[in-house]
């Protein structure tokens, strides 16, 4: 695509789109899932060679650029100099940061209790909760880590990170289930989710989009945040579907590394409102 | 502190009506690598169509037989309100397209901002449209409070 050497059209240089970038408030987000494209205008900041912006949890526009690529709008007219232009960003990989002050339960100061539940089909998954659980617990923060099906009573928790195994592009069936049926606990809660799946390395080379069935339980309850990460599948797993996977790509693809990372993460998002913020 | 902004859900009525007083839009459509693609386009709009002139490039290649989206907006920075409309819809290439609507359309041309060569007729399907007003009734809005809102 080029549009160079067309009279009367001139393409900035990327100082320039910057400069234009910041002079403006008000740009379009376009983002498109299962190749339906979507805007929304959003109001916006530039820092440091980012564009942020702000918006509610539970907002389609929060669920939908959760991992997702996006393409980012600004555009202005100059009617004293008859000028018109316009500067298109491109990301593939956004970022859902907390900013501070969001609305959380209790006082600033309580300790956070948080519950790390998932559904895993052979331990691979659980084993990634327990990580989660340990870099949390390592950042001051309470956390229990227990199976989705074993927890029944979700009102002592502060918050929670919900995982689940994918399998044949589904969520695991425990955690879709704990989702949906705490669903009006969890939407007035801060909620992370992960999944684990890809048998391969790609988890570490980008952020890959959750599935459609998660991106809907994110909708619903309003997330704070979603990763996958690689899997890990034995070479003796039950059933037929995943002993033919396993016999092409049986291993472990799950780098703890950045599974303790996202846990800290999370554990700073929690972090109560610094005081001396006013 | 709260704000008590308006966020008005607009119906379809009042949707078109802002969506034929202006001029200029941003069609986004999925690119060749996949991505979502963003970019301004002058525009008429024709019974249940958006129009657009473009040359053969990206736009040309994309937009015809792909789900596309079109969004119109305007803020006003003063008292911090405004309105958008989208529009969801399948893009087609209406260069060659025989029947007299077309011709119509083809004769009516587009107002276009940008110069160059325009080889292109390409229409939108107005099959879904939607569109939202924020209105701040105080005047004590500020503008990170309607980046939530806007979404």
């Amino acid at each position: 695509m080029s549009i160079a050497a067309t009279p009367g059209v001139e393409v900035l240089e990327p100082h320039e789109c910057w400069q234009l970038v910041r002079s403006a408030e008000v740009g379009r987000l376009a983002i498109a899932i299962m190749n339906q494209p979507d805007i929304f205008p959003v109001n916006y900041v530039v820092d440091h060679g980012s564009v942020v912006f702000r918006t509610a949890e539970g907002t389609k526009l929060a669920a939908s650029t959760l991992g997702s690529s996006v393409a980012f709008e600004v555009d202005g007219y100059e009617p004293d100099k008859g000028e018109a232009w316009s500067v298109v960003l491109r990301s593939s990989c956004p970022q859902i940061a907390v900013h501070q002050g969001a609305p959380m339960r209790g006082a600033s100061m309580e300790r956070h209790r948080v519950l790390v539940t998932y559904g895993s089909k052979r331990g691979g998954t659980a084993e990634i909760a327990e990580w989660i659980g340990e870099a949390l617990r390592a950042a001051g923060v309470a956390a229990e880590v227990a199976p989705a099906v074993s927890v029944t009573d979700v009102s002592p928790y502060d918050a929670f990170v919900i995982g689940g195994a994918l399998y044949a592009m589904r969520w695991h069936k425990a955690a879709r289930r704990f989702a949906r049926r705490h669903r009006d606990t969890l939407a007035g809660r801060p909620v992370w989710l992960f999944s684990s799946g890809p048998l391969d390395r790609s988890a570490e080379d980008r952020d890959i989009p959750p599935v459609r069935g998660v991106i809907r339980i994110a909708a619903r309850i309003g997330v704070r945040g979603h990763a996958t990460f690689g899997g890990r599948l034995t070479e003796q797993p039950g059933g037929r579907m995943a002993t033919a996977i396993a016999k092409k790509s049986a291993g472990d693809c799950r780098n703890r590394d950045d599974i303790l990372a996202w846990g800290r993460s999370i554990a700073e998002a929690l972090q109560p409102v610094n005081a001396t913020a006013s | 502190m709260s704000h008590a902004v308006m966020l008005e859900v607009l119906d379809e009525v009042e949707c078109r009506r802002l969506l034929a007083a202006t001029d200029v839009g941003r069609v986004a459509f999925v690119g060749p690598d996949g991505f979502p693609v963003v970019l301004p386009v002058n525009y008429v709009v024709d019974g249940d169509l958006v129009a657009l002139r473009t040359s053969s490039g990206e736009k040309a290649d994309y937009l015809p037989l792909h789900r596309v989206a079109f969004e119109v907006d305007s803020f006003e920075r003063r008292n911090e309100s405004g309105w958008s409309v989208l529009v969801q819809g399948y893009g087609q290439d209406v260069t060659d397209a025989v029947g007299e609507r077309f011709e119509d359309l083809r004769r009516r041309g587009v107002a276009s901002w940008a110069p160059g060569q325009r080889s292109h007729w390409l229409t939108i399907d107005i099959h879904r449209i939607s569109g939202r007003r924020i209105v701040a009734p105080t005047g004590e809005v500020t503008k990170s409070n309607w980046g939530g809102q806007l979404s």
